[in-house]
């Protein structure tokens, strides 16, 4: 029997205010495990803290939330010790780029074959409202500005460009969803999961509590049209670069030995079973 | 200065070897130079000749922080049976210039031997030993072929003076140099040649007491602590490993990272601790044995995962080669002040084992004891090693890969898994752990506190019964210690009135000082903890059973073994400290047991003529407190704190 899209859902009601982004990007989660057809015992979701990190336990599978911005290490070690696994990796913008923004260019680099879906909401939702790495700065930068909490004079940072990150950082799939498309989502994680090497989705996930950016984004989005040629690397750049627009869809894709199967031609030799006789003749260098 | 002037001028300032005086297959040799003029190399073939001739050996390095240049030492300690520790004093210093002459002079024993280039300016009266000048520098520049031979003329010279033949030290050096062309071989060997001839042309092996005699050959290994945790991990069945460089703990990522894909296994060099530990984390959740190495910034680092590993019960094994702190501190100097960060640090009640080896043998078992208890307790292993057994280099018999078991998690069986609770209240704590992809099966693991699926849960009954459960697991810690009788030792006179109590490395200098004090009839009983976290207490109590004071002597400032006996066991135990970057000398303890015996500096008391007139009817060769030389600010530098 093929999985259906609510065969994914768990018991626990998702803990996210009426109206939040998050809701669409874990329904585009249903569809798209149906679609592939996953078996939970063989996938595995990690995220870190945050609304959106919560997403885990709403969903059939192996799950680990783990501790703030350290969801790439976590889902590194998951993935490597067992690549047969489906390994998901998931959170927030500040879980990703503030706290964890150190880990994402080694995991981008080392190309570990898994996705990471970042829910950007340009705020901090858990905490009540702090600025985050990517809220809109005062003289128009990026979107969603909003004067917050720990911003009350004036945002007077610039906002992080996660796609033109992600793709300087050597992700080989990049891509931008909106939570108001929940079609063109699901198409999104159909193709990044298939992807063999790293894959980053971004999903404009709207907070409707503290940073409600809806109509901004509305206005701003634009599907990426069909002549757009995925393996342009200098077409992303310049798509992740036009920051008036949200362009929405496959930013780049291209194809790179990843970190298991490169690791895999190394212990191909290797033998596990002689562990003894093998110990011995290490052992023997020592005389 | 001419070589000839130089063999006149040596011979006046040392004597004839008295007849009957000779000192076979004891000698502690301390070779010192500058980083880059090999005088490592030359301390490790010495060491490797010694140990192929059935020798014990204890070797320790000292280098400098920088990559070239700056001084560097490494000391060998020869004996037959067991070398305790590293001793106190040096009976041979070898200095290959004047700047590590006037740093390392002062340890020089009473009567030891001085063999030194003519740079160094030993015109130093206070200086009681019997000199050789050598002009190494200048006879591998003008015969041998280059400064770069120099330490094969101290090789040569030390083999010669010790009474070491020639070809074993020639094999070494074929086997080390022979890829770098024949001129090079051909100047090292002409280097050691010259340096034996110098030696001998003067007679001066004639008078040198000490002698280095074959023996039948004993099969050991001579390898240094983090070798062999390295070795012990792979042989634990570790799987995957992360880490990041750190001194002094680089060396078991190192050595990993050549050897585990042979076994099957993993290794990532992370980009921080923090990704490292995360790693690992993820490995163990995905159902695999796993480890990483750090030194104190590291475990500084890792403290909020050391708490979501022991939150989300995920077995994993942390390996801390202490260093000098806090901060950056001293990164190539001996300390033992992890002891606090290992039990208490992090958040909330996080409770963890804390073990602790004290020689490069239970570097081997300890690990896969570790990994043991990791596994049978799902729950985060410290494993507190440190500078000094991270290069300390000893003799070792083949570890037998049966002697100790090798434990794995709890797994569901099939009948759990039908309703499977991953953190189900048991009795001992334990729940079976499913592992991803090959139990059909799925659970959330999270360092939120969670019910007994594993769905977050902060009901006030979830934190109380969760609470119970993670720290109840760690009795399981303290029975299997118990039940394997390996995780404490006891040392010297049970009887005595005067106890000593050790953890890590300091276990030998305290042994070998108890058994110098037992010579001059000052009984004493050690207790040796390799279980720090949770504390056999049983031992403890019975240890302390009868005595009239225990002393926990511990290389850091303020005594953290003997408060965390005092807060979590209230046995009354004073505290020895020491917290110069230096090992205990057992010089040092010795000295403090006669103080504890009841003996008065600057006094003339009854220990101190019980200990003279000992030391004369038994010939005991030992060194007196307070002798020539040694800077008493160094030695005394000892924080002592009594309740």
């Amino acid at each position: 029997m093929p999985f259906l899209p609510k065969d994914y859902k768990t018991e626990a009601k998702p803990i996210w205010c009426p109206g939040c982004g998050d809701f669409a990007v874990l329904a585009g989660l249903y569809q798209a495990f149906a679609a592939l057809d996953m078996d939970p015992t063989k996938t595995a979701i990690v995220s870190g803290i945050g609304c959106s990190s919560r997403l885990p336990v709403f969903i059939k599978s192996y799950g680990f939330h783990t501790v703030h911005g350290r969801t790439l290490p976590v889902a590194t070690g998951i993935k490597m010790s067992n690549p047969d696994l489906t390994v998901l990796a998931m959170g927030g913008d500040g879980d990703a780029f503030a706290i964890g923004g150190g880990h994402i260019p080694h995991a981008a680099r080392r190309n570990v074959n898994i996705t990471y879906i970042v829910m950007d909401n340009f705020i901090y939702g858990l905490t009540k409202g702090q600025t985050s790495p990517t809220t809109g700065s005062e003289d128009g930068t990026g979107h969603g500005f909003k004067l917050t909490t720990t911003s009350p004079y004036g945002q007077y940072e610039n906002p992080i460009n996660p796609m033109a990150m992600l793709l300087t950082y050597g992700a080989t799939f990049v891509a931008r969803g909106y939570s108001a498309k929940p079609k063109q989502l699901a198409e999104l994680y159909k193709a990044a999961i298939s992807h063999n090497g790293f894959s980053f989705i971004q999903v404009l996930s709207p907070c409707v509590m503290f940073n409600r950016t809806y109509d901004e984004l509305d206005a701003a989005i634009v599907p990426l049209e069909g002549n757009h040629d995925t393996s342009d690397f200098n077409a992303a750049i310049n798509l992740a670069y036009d920051t008036k627009t949200e362009h929405l869809g496959i930013f780049y894709q291209t194809q790179r030995p990843t970190l298991d199967e490169r690791m895999g031609s190394v212990l191909h030799n290797s033998n596990p079973e002689g562990r003894a006789q093998d110990l011995g003749k290490i052992f023997s260098q020592y005389r | 200065m001419q070589a000839d002037d130089a063999s006149v001028n040596a011979a006046s300032t040392h004597a004839p070897r008295p007849a009957g005086q000779e000192i076979v297959n004891d000698v502690i040799v301390r070779f010192a130079g500058d980083g880059g003029e090999g005088v490592i190399t030359t301390g490790e073939f010495f060491s490797i000749v010694a140990s192929r001739w059935g020798l014990d050996i204890l070797k320790v390095t000292s280098l400098p922080a920088e990559i070239k240049g700056g001084p560097a030492m490494i000391q060998v300690r020869v004996a037959e049976g067991k070398p305790q520790s590293q001793g106190s004093y040096v009976d041979v210093l070898v200095c290959f210039n004047n700047e590590v002459y006037q740093m390392h002079k002062a340890d020089l024993k009473p009567n030891g031997i001085l063999v030194y280039d003519p740079d160094c300016d030993v015109d130093d009266t206070n200086i009681d030993a019997s000199k050789y000048e050598v002009p190494f520098s200048e006879i591998a520049k003008k015969e041998a072929g280059g400064a770069l031979a120099k330490n094969t003329v101290v090789m040569g010279t030390i083999s010669a003076l010790l009474g070491m033949p020639a070809e074993p030290f020639e094999e070494l050096i074929h086997k080390k140099f022979d890829r770098k062309g024949e001129k090079v071989v051909n100047n090292n060997l002409n280097g050691l040649r010259l340096g034996r001839s110098y030696v001998e042309e003067r007679g001066w092996d004639k008078e040198v007491p000490f002698h280095i005699e074959q023996r039948p050959p004993h099969n050991k290994l001579l390898m240094t602590g983090n070798d062999a945790i390295a070795l012990a991990a792979i042989a634990s069945g570790l799987k995957f490993f992360a880490g990041y460089p750190i001194t002094p703990a680089s060396t078991i990522l190192e050595k990993l990272a050549l050897l585990l894909p042979r076994f099957g296994g993993k290794v990532i060099q992370a980009e921080d601790e923090i990704a490292a530990l995360g790693m690992v984390l993820g490995a163990s959740y995905a159902g695999y044995k796993t480890a990483t190495s750090t030194s104190g910034p590291g475990i500084a680092l890792m403290s909020e995962e050391i708490g979501l590993a022991t939150m989300a019960e995920l077995p994993c094994v942390i390996f801390d080669a202490q260093r000098g702190g806090p901060s950056t501190g001293l990164p190539t100097k001996q300390e033992q002040s992890d002891l606090n960060i290992s039990i208490y640090g992090g958040h909330g009640d996080s409770p963890r084992i804390v073990v602790a080896p004290a020689t490069v043998k239970d570097c081997y078992s300890l690990t896969v004891e570790a990994f043991n208890l990791a596994e049978m307790c799902q729950t985060p292993v410290m494993y507190l090693t440190d500078f000094y057994l991270a290069q300390a280099g000893r003799t070792m018999d083949e570890p037998n890969l049966a002697d100790i078991p090798v434990i794995d998690r709890l797994r569901p069986t099939a009948e759990q898994l039908e309703n499977y609770k991953r953190f189900e209240l048991t009795e001992n704590g334990v729940s079976p752990m499913a592992k991803p992809y090959d139990d059909a099966t799925y659970y959330i693991a999270t360092g939120l506190e969670h019910n007994e699926i594993g769905n977050p849960d902060i009901s006030p009954a979830a934190h109380r019964k969760m609470s119970d459960k993670r720290h109840k697991k760690l009795d399981l810690a303290v029975k299997y210690a118990a039940e394997r009788g390996t995780f404490t030792r006891e040392h010297g006179d049970p009887e005595a009135k005067i106890g000593l109590i050790t953890w890590g490395s300091t276990e030998g200098a305290v042994q070998e000082a108890i058994e110098i004090a037992a010579n001059y009839g000052l009984p004493v009983a050690q207790l040796h903890l390799l279980l720090l976290n949770p504390l056999p207490a049983d031992v403890i109590y019975k240890f302390m059973e009868g005595k009239d004071r225990v002393i926990v002597a511990e290389l850091n400032y303020t005594g953290q073994l003997a408060q965390r006996l005092r807060a979590a066991l209230n046995v009354p135990v004073d505290s020895y400290t020491k917290c110069t970057g230096q090992p205990f000398t057992p010089h040092e303890i010795l000295k403090e047991i006669m103080v504890l015996h009841g003996w008065e500096p600057d006094k003339s008391d009854p220990v101190l003529s019980q200990v003279a007139r000992v030391q004369h009817q038994r010939q005991v060769p030992i060194p007196t407190p307070g002798h020539q030389g040694q800077n008493e600010d160094m030695a005394g530098a000892v924080a002592v704190s009594r309740i």
